[in-house]
């Protein structure tokens, strides 16, 4: 090869263009394109998953709103189980309940007051345990149809505790004391909204 | 004389014994290079191209697909609001102890020769294990007549435990007191103490949710 060749000095020129170029191309066009095709593929690929999560709960709004129906109609039903208070007060409308169940069973009520009002836990729990002690006098068979009136009632009520003690002069009748447990909303005005519209 | 040969050759006169030529090569090799290169060129900027444009198309999906998912979120988030509230009622209302059929069948347990003298129940609700309990414990006391008294107030006892309805309600029922009672002409009498523990129930305890989560959710 003869290096004082004209075309021999135009090739080797051409030839170091060439590869100048080729760098050039290749740093400032192909890596980026390529980091960004990775790049671009890579967010694709991860909202394509995303997006067909996505989807998938999509799907399930059927049946999400159908169990959401069925919730809110169960609840609607033994809304009228939980206690509201009446200008601040529960116990009135407990008072009212108790001496209903007493009925004429032969049972005399003769006090009902407040006892406690118990957190079921100490997370804000949306339901509280509103309980009032009710004194009354009568026979076991007929405190045992009491307490069956009071549970049967209500479903969400309940006798949470008791203390029967037997009197030396009327063996048949006793003096029982009683704790009623009613289940009532932590705050009853963020119960559930549609309760709330239900009511307007 | 002896004849002399001498192969001399002039530069201009030599040639290669390959019939494709040197230059020929370097040339078809500089445009084959040159296309392969140019070929991964377009190849390159096709496909991030194609990338990009998937990447969009994607996002305008995912845009697309957003507030119905969001709604679909909220309505999840209210059913588990609500299912918090209906398992709270159903599983306050399930451990509800069942008091009349409990004190008939105390009743039909207690033989004609013991006497109840108190009868108490206390219930309580307590943390246990983090979960919150409904704990009841029934206490017994009376008196009991007869040269068998004992055995009959094991026979309570072994009542409480085993027979209906007391059975799977109750968890623990035990004998606390037994002795004479020390008034004069009461000597066959005896008066006993049995506490009666029943089996804790669970009550629902919602499941609390991180405001972390929360916020992830809401994105």
């Amino acid at each position: 090869m003869n290096l004082n060749d004209r075309k021999v000095q135009y090739a080797i020129i051409s030839a170091i263009v060439g590869c100048v170029l080729v760098y050039l191309i290749l740093q400032f066009v192909i890596l980026p394109a390529i980091g960004s095709w990775k790049d671009d593929a890579a967010k694709a690929r991860e909202i394509r998953q995303k997006t067909a999560e996505m989807r998938a709960l999509v799907q399930t709004r059927t049946m999400i709103q159908g169990q959401l129906d069925e919730a809110k109609s169960a609840i609607r039903k033994m809304e009228g189980n939980v206690p509201l208070p009446v200008l601040g007060n529960y116990l009135l409308g407990m008072e009212k309940y108790i001496y209903a169940c007493a009925g004429n069973l032969g049972v005399t009520v003769t006090a009902v007051a407040d006892n406690d009002v118990l957190d079921i836990s100490p997370e804000n729990s949306r339901f509280k345990i509103y309980r009032v002690r009710v004194q009354a006098k009568a026979g076991f068979h007929e405190y045992i149809k009491f307490a069956a009136n009071i549970q049967a009632g209500n479903p969400l009520c309940s006798i949470s505790g008791l203390n029967i003690v037997a009197r030396e002069d009327s063996p048949a009748v006793h003096e029982i004391s009683f704790i009623v447990a009613w289940l009532v909303w932590s705050n009853p005005a963020k119960r559930p909204a549609f309760l709330i519209e239900g009511k307007k | 004389m002896m004849n002399l040969y001498v192969n001399l050759i002039l530069e201009s006169e030599l040639r290669s014994s390959s019939r494709i030529g040197r230059k020929f090569l370097v040339q078809t090799s500089a445009a084959v290079a040159a296309l392969l290169f140019l070929s991964l060129l377009v190849f390159v900027l096709v496909g991030a191209h194609a990338a990009t444009k998937s990447f969009l198309f994607a996002e305008q999906e995912k845009k697309q697909l957003d507030p119905v998912f969001r709604s679909v979120t909220d309505l999840k988030q209210e059913l588990a609001v609500i299912q918090d509230v209906t398992n709270a009622i159903a599983t306050w209302s399930q451990t509800r102890p069942d008091w009349p059929d409990l004190l008939l069948g105390i009743q039909s347990v207690v033989p004609a020769n013991i006497q109840l003298t108190r009868f108490t129940v206390n219930e309580s609700i307590a943390m246990v294990d983090a979960v919150p309990m409904r704990l009841v414990t029934l206490y017994l006391q009376g008196k009991a007549a007869g040269d068998h008294s004992e055995t009959d107030v094991q026979a309570i006892e072994k009542s409480l435990r085993e027979k209906a309805p007391f059975v799977g309600v109750v968890e623990l029922a035990q004998v606390k007191q037994f002795e004479a009672v020390k008034s004069v002409g009461q000597e066959n009498m005896r008066v006993f103490d049995i506490e009666c523990r029943f089996k804790p129930s669970k009550l629902f305890q919602p499941v609390k949710v991180k405001p972390k989560e929360a916020k992830q959710d809401k994105k």
